[in-house]
């Protein structure tokens, strides 16, 4: 039996016929299993203090249920609503940007080394370490450039793409980036963030 | 978005009444449950069916509750001032008050002394007179132990009641004064 109940018992035992307010309290609030809450009801019967005080307690109950809800202000909802449609698409502008920062970083790592390796002379030949320094911005740049050329070039021919037209060229060239990104996206940044989560 | 805004519907007053009665400010209280929503649109995905959506929900509310009072120092200094009631509590649940409530629509003065409880009992009697909380699901919500929230409930309603008779009797008074 809980503590206080033993305290409470005792009580009654000593002469003091007096249940405490905690257990009547535990009462109100139908925490006394069945038999326990059988004496209790039995002791109110014949002191009238112990059922005075449930009464007060069930009192002080009904009217603390009397008393109506706080509310919001009228347009909460509308208002809260608007704020997560907001959000939501700083959301997706920010998981796109996020998306496309590793891309980027992959596709000018893959442009240079592609410069380097397979793009015309100029751009694979460092020369001495000191004019490797000196022109070094001019290197990258060529190698980069070179490297998206080429690597525009395997597109192309991959999908059959023969058309020499600039403006065409360049569209295609832009739908497929945005499914090269979709892909990586799908298959590379974001089973990776997952596993990181 | 349209089941979300039901469930803001239904839960939006129940949870600006804890957080009222935690922070006592109104502006405060919406900005914490609007803050809350918004906590539980973007982790709703994380919602384990284990507990009780309610549950969930105003531990949210809750915490958001406790850490805007945190951040309000002033405030914790006036809530902790008020502990010197509790050595009165013994018998402040007497015959005498229970004779005033029965004589009084007490509508006005239960609602007044809420708003003068301390936060941690007022957490507690809102949880579980207007949530509706088992005594479990508020151990739940406050991570406090079972005798705890027992105490402060016990404590709470005690302390209520002797505001309550004090109030009417004062009111009594001043009534008797000025006929």
């Amino acid at each position: 039996m809980h503590k206080i109940h033993e305290e409470s018992i005792s009580r009654m035992n000593e002469g003091m016929n007096h249940l405490t307010n905690v257990h009547l309290q535990e009462h109100v609030d139908r925490l006394l299993e069945a038999a326990e809450a059988k004496e209790v009801e039995a002791h109110l019967r014949d002191c009238e203090r112990c059922a005075n005080m449930v009464a007060a307690f069930r009192q002080l109950e009904t009217e603390l249920r009397r008393v109506p809800l706080e509310t919001v202000s009228n347009d909460f909802t509308n208002r809260l609503m608007r704020v997560i449609r907001l959000r939501s698409s700083f959301g997706i502008a920010r998981d796109v940007l996020m998306n496309l920062i590793p891309l980027g970083i992959v596709l000018i790592v893959s442009a240079v080394l592609i410069g380097i390796f397979v793009g015309p002379q100029s751009a694979r030949t460092p020369g001495k370490s000191s004019e490797v320094f000196e022109s070094l911005n001019q290197q990258v740049g060529e190698a980069v450039t070179s490297g998206i050329s080429i690597m525009l070039d395997w597109i192309y021919k991959a999908v059959g793409l023969s058309t020499t037209i600039p403006l065409i060229r360049d569209a295609v060239g832009l739908v497929l980036l945005i499914i090269l990104i979709k892909l990586f996206d799908e298959f590379v940044f974001i089973p990776i963030m997952r596993k990181r989560n | 978005m349209g089941h979300f805004a039901q469930l803001v519907d239904r839960y939006k007053d129940k949870a600006m009444t804890l957080a009222i009665r935690m922070l006592r400010n109104k502006e405060d209280a919406e900005e914490v449950v609007q803050d809350s929503f918004i906590r539980v649109f973007k982790s709703l995905n994380k919602f384990e069916g284990a507990a009780k959506f309610s549950t969930w929900f105003y531990r949210i509310v809750y915490n958001a509750c406790l850490t805007k009072i945190g951040r309000r120092k002033d405030e914790f200094q006036r809530l902790n001032s008020l502990d010197g009631d509790e050595r009165e509590l013994e018998d402040m649940a007497g015959p005498s008050s229970h004779a005033v409530l029965e004589s009084k629509d007490l509508f006005f003065f239960v609602r007044k002394a809420l708003e003068e409880m301390p936060e941690r009992y007022n957490s507690v009697l809102s949880l579980f007179y207007f949530q509706e909380l088992s005594y479990q699901e508020i151990c739940e919500v406050t991570r406090l132990p079972l005798g705890t929230v027992k105490a402060h409930l016990f404590r709470a309603r005690a302390l209520l009641q002797k505001r309550l008779a004090e109030d009417l009797q004062s009111e009594y008074s001043s009534h008797a004064q000025n006929p």
